[in-house]
């Protein structure tokens, strides 16, 4: 390297070792673009992007945080920020990161493509795994304790017959058998909550007549039918000019958004998020 | 998962969920990453093909649904039929020039159903020996000529 490189120099030189995939050497080249001008916070960025490519989430946390004290829009800096975030399985933080570039490279007008918002996808539902999971260990642990309280009453209830002299053995059958319908009862309760959790479906009408998955831009034809956007283009572009429903022709500059459709797949994400990335 | 696969996985259980009258699918007979399906097909009550029992071929490029699936009968009984070639390829223009997107397993599996249910005379097309010598392997790369809507 020639002593006289400037620091956008260096910069360049490191872009081109990120694009050649050599992101060690690219690392060197930032790092000493950063000691020349240690004010630019696109060199904290891309240090961070190779970072994320080496998996050492750690430091490219460390690059973003710089990066955001000095520039606190930057979008790439919060998506890295939010990838290995998502990665060391911070989900909650993950997720405020991720949102935030996607809301800034909407109003900066940059196109990520899905990169942000399908990362975002993967982190909502990993949290809700782990969410869900939980929820299923209280769930267990509850109807555990729920069965011992009912069981333990019973006994007291018996021992108490017995210690008045009373040993009625029909009044005894009768008892038990109130408590083993108890049982039955809340065991049948938790049953079908793990069964509404065992037959989760996203409705039909949620979902693209394309791609069959739920909805994301979704778009009405003059037709009257929804299409995911990006699945409806691409059919204009390589199967043919027609609506794939109805089969009437159709161009692109006729798709309008369904706004109605947005809020209702909205609505039904945040109730059930383990759909986001159906 | 590419959303082919994703959308071949949707069509899976759907398909196993409310299959046409006459179809199955048995999860041994899907290929790798869902590319290659064999469907069962049996010939409905009160038609030509009843108790007759029929297999096809799926084949899904990687470029569904924006492309077509192949779609052919195998196996030792293709049904004799003015649209069906003894070589399994079938002569329906939805699986052609007439594809679109919004088709389905489901759908394809509902139109051979009823284009068998509706034959009048079991018989092969009049160009069968001709067409079978010389096709390509593939009936997709047939320019075919749709005769008629009737069958």
């Amino acid at each position: 390297m020639k002593q006289e490189m400037s620091a956008s120099d260096l910069k360049d030189l490191g872009n081109k070792l990120f694009g050649g995939r050599k992101y060690e050497e690219a690392i060197t080249c930032y790092s000493r673009a950063i000691i020349k001008n240690p004010t630019m916070p696109t060199f904290f960025t891309n240090r961070a992007l190779c970072y994320v490519k080496l998996q050492q989430w750690e430091m490219a946390i460390q690059d973003c945080r710089r990066a955001l004290d000095m520039d606190s829009s930057s979008v790439k800096g919060h998506f890295f920020m939010g990838q290995a975030l998502l990665e060391l399985e911070n989900f909650d933080d993950a997720i405020k990161y991720l949102q935030r570039a996607s809301d800034l490279a909407k109003e900066q007008r940059l196109n990520f493509g899905d990169d942000i918002a399908c990362q975002l996808r993967i982190a909502k539902k990993r949290r809700w795994n782990v969410l869900e999971e939980r929820r299923i260990q209280q769930e267990i642990e509850f109807q555990s304790y729920l069965n011992n309280l009912i069981l333990e009453d019973k006994e007291r209830k018996v021992a108490a017959l017995r210690q008045n002299g009373l040993n009625d053995s029909k009044e005894i059958a009768r008892i038990e058998d109130k408590y083993d319908e108890y049982i039955d009862e809340v065991n049948g309760l938790f049953a079908k909550i793990d069964d509404r959790r065992r037959k989760r479906d996203v409705p039909d009408y949620l979902c693209g007549k394309i791609s069959f998955e739920v909805m994301r831009d979704p778009v009405i034809t003059p037709s009257g039918i929804t299409y995911d956007r990006k699945d409806i283009e691409e059919h204009l572009q390589r199967v043919g000019h027609f609506d794939p429903v109805t089969r009437t022709p159709l161009t692109q500059d006729q798709l309008i958004p369904n706004f109605a459709m947005k809020e209702v797949v909205d609505a039904f994400l945040a109730d059930n998020e383990w759909a986001v990335d159906y | 998962m590419a959303s082919m696969q994703k959308r071949l996985q949707k069509e899976l259980l759907a398909i196993q969920k409310e299959p046409p009258p006459g179809v199955s699918v048995c999860p041994n007979d899907i290929g790798p990453n869902l590319t290659q399906w064999i469907v069962d097909m049996e010939g409905a009550t009160g038609t030509l093909y009843e108790g007759e029992k029929f297999q096809l071929m799926f084949k899904f490029s990687h470029k569904y649904p924006f492309d077509s699936p192949e779609v052919t009968f195998i196996g030792p009984n293709i049904p004799v039929h003015p649209h069906v070639y003894s070589n399994g390829h079938i002569c329906l223009s939805i699986l052609t020039e007439d594809w679109s997107p919004a088709l389905s397993v489901q759908s394809v599996c509902l139109s051979i159903v009823s284009m068998l249910s509706s034959c009048k005379e079991k018989k092969r097309p009049p160009d069968n020996s001709l067409y079978v010598k010389t096709c390509s392997k593939n009936p997709k790369k047939t320019r075919w000529w749709y005769h008629d809507e009737s069958v």
